[in-house]
């Protein structure tokens, strides 16, 4: 391979390292704490931090509108600008040629405007900081103290509940089921960048970094989560609306439950009709009054898809139902057609639907839009556990007691990392230098690396990286020693480089495609601790060889190979 | 030529006789020992640290926010997320040296809190903060314990347990720290909530209720462990099985066996050693092991692949002469590399705490033993299982 090609194959690895690493760096480094604080809150936090802004931010435009209505935009409002913009032309209006104060709020239709479009802004600022926070290089949990989980699907209570014995494969499929759901939870609670993933065939594995309450923490763990149908009584519902939208105070129990008015019929429960906003909180559209009698529960669901209804082209969810279910669908479908029927997931109505016909197995619902229709999908989908879960281990790493470890484990890294840079440089003088360079380029391709797989940064991997980081250094030691006994043998230094590096080569081959070999079993087969152990192994492995056979061979051709008379400095000459 | 070489071959039966002498010292102190100091990892149950320590605030929290309480550096920090954003507000120890200081700050900032010290004189720098921090406040009282010592001693936490059955407590650190291990097994049906509160229900009749602190728990179910000592003997299985016939196949059988047997030999010793100073056995244990396996494998490779080549070079030597001729030839390398591993890792044998720390004394050991069966071992099994002639097939494929 010419130099120049390989040259270019060098600096496509930088750049990639660079891609990889920039959220990371840019996180770390440019990213102010405020706003990092604000990520790690849960969706409720933000929503109540940015509409307090918002609140604050409108007052204060006011304010300076009533003081200088010609005043400059400060740089702080200088996002409305836009919409402001694209809604003068909207209005066939001439975009002013220098934004006032004035001239920008005239820019929008109404007040309200205005202050959804401040809210709007903090709440992508924050968003986008917890997106970014997700592409991270993250520590792990012994670096920063939070808890550890470790699920069992509960097999047996399974099969009694089906009645027949499954197999593993469908044990692991039921399992990612639930790890789906366990991820839709999470976003009601404050845990900053939880890690659920699947261990084994039928583990999870929950990790919630920082600061956790154990107890919220099991609640969302254990939560069961309900699903039912249930009939809606429609003329009630829209009597209580009426009632509740003339006086909202008395919507309202003191402790911000929905009130059930005294003279509600018995057998009847007012609830409400939820949707998501965008802060993916639920939000109360309308109230519903609801039968008490559950119409069906929802573990009789099989399955739930989304599709397109193929006469209405209007998107539609499909559910399937077991043949128990079916009967009990149909039951309740017969009895109640030209009903409304209540999707009603943990209390709250997800869904309303009109029953056209009765129905059997196979559901259609249909009168939503798309995005309106995968929803309902997934909380079809999610609303209970198809397999139970239960604790097998639980560990739980106080945040102080993280910090001392974590201090002495970083700085013992660094002074051994300090060492070994040190120590090729007085053994191997400039030759030394080239071996630190490649040492140097390894560690950042490998924290490339774990940060492009997503894999965290706990104390078992960091002694991975270092031990790695030892033992990288043998290849160009085997290297030098080659190129040192080519010397010894009366060779010009730049024939020694030549054969140095090719009698090397499939020494350190052999050497390293058995600790790569050794590397992968464990990544796959260890428990967690060891698996990151071995992942950062392997990686390491794979990059040194990179780094001592491309980069420094490279480095070794461009300066001594190619040059005529050119003089090898690598220590001390064997006798 | 010759002659300068090391006498590896020459000296085998006593390598061999130094290496089976370690072994049975090993094997016996592991069962002297009664096995391995067995971590929590691989003995299910529930494992907790609890120091006994007096409650010297209490804090109730009226605002709108929400108000989490937590310990950084020793003060008091109390982080607020409403409206405003993030706030945080710290109650220096330096500045507050008593637990009354520290209640009459954290009134007078007037932000929702209301403090009550129920013991007014305990001293500040020694606030803790145990699991279950940061607490979330609320209107019910959250209590902040003081480690100031005491004289419990352990036999009144083992009498306080009793009713637990299998219960092993140790002290950590000093007695007067009042920090204790508990240990408690598990049988099927226990999980960690029932552990967790039959400890402290026990602690709480014996010390007080809330007198104590737990900083850590962990737990572990009885089929985690057996899955991770299974898991761990059969990753170890695979990955030999795996590098034999790599090796097998690059080189000859006869290599193959011997980088095998003293890769054993390296796994036993190494075992021998944590079982004779009592280490604990964790699942970076494992770690260690393996990583030994591969270093040592790689320093058998590289002095086989040199014996491979100078298999060809010195036709006119006996295998003796060439192994041995081999090794010399490699030894820088072997001193370099193993010089700079242990660079790396003795910082961290030194320096670190906890896993880490007996990790890298794992690893150093385990250094020293896998370059010395390399050059000694490996070699001399070479030598025995190709009984003294010459074995390679397979040419060096850069010739």
């Amino acid at each position: 391979m010419k130099k120049r090609d390989r040259l270019i194959i060098v600096l496509l690895v930088v750049f990639l390292c660079g891609l990889f690493l920039y959220p990371t760096v840019k996180w770390y480094t440019f990213v102010p704490q405020e706003t990092k604080d604000l990520a790690s809150g849960s969706n409720e936090q933000i929503r109540e931090y940015a509409l307090g802004q918002a609140t604050k931010d409108l007052k204060e435009f006011k304010g300076l509108i009533q003081t200088d209505s010609d005043a400059a935009v400060p740089a702080k409002y200088a996002f409305l600008e836009d919409q402001a913009k694209d809604n003068y032309k909207a209005m066939k209006k001439d975009v002013p040629s220098k934004w006032t104060v004035l001239n920008l709020a005239a820019g929008y239709y109404t007040e309200n405007d205005i202050f959804s479009a401040i809210e709007d802004h903090y709440r992508t600022d924050i968003y986008a900081a917890k997106t970014l926070s997700n592409n991270v290089l993250q520590l792990g949990l012994d670096l920063r103290g939070g808890m550890s989980i470790l699920l069992d699907a509960d097999k047996s209570a399974y099969e009694e509940k089906v009645g027949n014995t499954i197999s593993d494969t469908e044990v692991t499929t039921l399992v990612n089921q639930d790890i789906e759901i366990l991820k839709n939870r999470i976003d009601q609670f404050g845990v900053s960048e939880p890690e659920i993933r699947l261990q084994g065939s039928d583990q999870i594995l929950v990790e919630i970094p920082g600061a956790a309450d154990p107890e919220r923490v099991n609640t969302f763990l254990q939560g069961k989560g309900s699903l039912l149908f249930q009939i809606v009584d429609t003329d009630l519902t829209s009597q209580i609306n009426t009632e509740y939208a003339a006086n909202p105070s008395e919507a309202y129990t003191e402790d911000g439950q929905i009130k059930q008015p005294a003279d509600l019929p018995a057998g009847k429960t007012v609830t409400g009709y939820y949707v998501k906003d965008a802060y993916g909180i639920d939000k109360l559209q309308q109230f519903v009054v609801l039968d008490d009698e559950i119409g069906l529960d929802g573990i009789h669901l099989e399955s739930s898809t989304t599709s397109t209804n193929s006469i209405t082209s209007k998107p539609v969810v499909n559910f399937h139902l077991d043949s128990t279910g079916g009967d009990q669908f149909y039951k309740l479908t017969s009895t109640h057609v030209n009903e409304s029927m209540a999707v009603v997931m943990d209390g709250k109505v997800k869904s309303i639907a009109t029953i056209n016909e009765p129905i059997r197995q196979d559901v259609q619902i249909s009168g939503f839009t798309a995005a309106e229709a995968s929803d309902l999908a997934v909380v079809l989908r999610t609303a209970a556990l198809p397999i139970e879960l239960t604790v097998s281990s639980q560990t739980s790493v106080g945040a102080t007691l993280g910090e001392d470890a974590v201090s002495a484990g970083l700085g013992a890294i660094a002074i051994g990392f300090a060492l070994v840079v040190l120590f090729m440089v007085l053994y191997y003088s400039v030759s030394g230098l080239v071996a630190d360079l490649a040492l140097f380029f390894n560690l950042v391709i490998m924290l490339a690396c774990l940060s492009a797989f997503h894999f965290t940064l706990t104390l078992t991997s960091i002694a991975g990286l270092i031990l790695t980081l030892g033992m990288s250094v043998d290849a160009n030691v085997i290297i030098y020693e080659r190129i040192k006994e080519e010397l010894a043998q009366g060779k010009s230094s730049a024939a020694a480089v030549r054969q140095g590096f090719s009698k090397a080569f499939w020494t350190i081959m052999d050497a390293n495609i058995t600790t790569i070999i050794a590397a992968l079993v464990l990544s796959q087969l260890g428990s967690s601790s060891v698996k990151g152990f071995a992942n950062t192994l392997a990686i390491g492995i794979m990059s040194s060889l990179f780094t001592a056979l491309f980069v420094s061979h490279l480095i070794f051709d461009a300066t001594i190979t190619d040059k005529e008379g050119a003089v090898l400095r690598i220590g001390r000459r064997k006798k | 030529m010759a002659k300068k070489d090391l006498p590896v071959i020459k000296v085998r039966k006593i390598s061999v006789t130094i290496s089976a002498i370690l072994l049975i010292i090993g094997f016996a102190s592991f069962f002297v020992n009664k096995g391995f100091n067995k971590g929590i990892d691989f003995e299910s149950g529930l494992s907790e640290k609890i120091q006994v320590a007096p409650v010297g605030l209490e804090v109730t929290y009226n605002g709108d926010d929400d108000a989490t309480l937590s310990v950084s550096n020793g003060d008091l920090v109390l982080e607020t997320r409403g409206t405003n954003g993030v706030q945080e507000q710290t109650f220096a120890v330096a500045d507050n040296p008593t637990a009354g200081d520290l209640a009459q700050a954290m009134n007078a900032a007037d932000i929702g809190l209301t403090v009550t010290a129920d013991e007014a004189s305990l001293d500040s720098s020694t606030l803790i903060s145990g699991y279950g921090f940061p607490a979330t406040l609320s209107e019910n009282a959250t209590q902040i314990n003081f480690a100031v010592g005491g004289d419990i001693k352990i036999d009144q936490i083992r009498d306080a347990l009793t009713d637990l059955g299998n219960v092993q407590v140790q002290t950590v650190g000093d007695e007067s720290n009042q920090l204790f291990s508990v240990r408690v097994g598990t049988s099927e049906e226990d999980t960690q909530a029932t552990l967790e509160k039959a400890v402290s229900d026990d602690f709480a009749s014996a010390f007080g209720e809330g007198q104590f602190v737990v900083l850590e728990s962990n737990f572990v179910g009885p089929r985690f462990s057996q899955t991770l000592i299974s898991s761990s003997i059969y990753a170890v299985l695979v990955a030999m099985v795996l590098i034999l016939l790599y090796v097998w196949f690059r080189f000859h059988i006869a290599y193959a066996l011997s980088s095998i047997i003293a890769l054993c030999h390296d796994v036993f010793l190494l075992l021998g050693f944590i079982s004779l100073f009592r280490f604990e056995v964790s699942s970076t244990t494992i770690a260690a092991v393996l990583t030994i396996i591969g270093y040592s494998l790689n320093a058998t490779i590289v002095i086989f692949d040199r014996v491979r080549e100078n298999t060809e070079l010195m036709k006119g030597s006996s295998f003796q002469d060439i192994i041995q001729h081999s090794v010399s030839q490699s030894l820088t390398r072997t001193i370099m590399s193993s010089v700079t591993t242990v660079l790396a890792v003795l910082p961290l044998a030194i320096l670190a705490t906890g896993n880490i720390q007996l990790f890298a004394i794992n690893m150093i050991f385990g250094i020293c033993v896998g370059t010395y069966s390399s050059n000694f071992i490996a070699p001399s099994f070479l030598y025995w299982i190709s009984g003294g002639k010459k074995v390679i097939e397979k040419k060096n494929e850069d010739k």
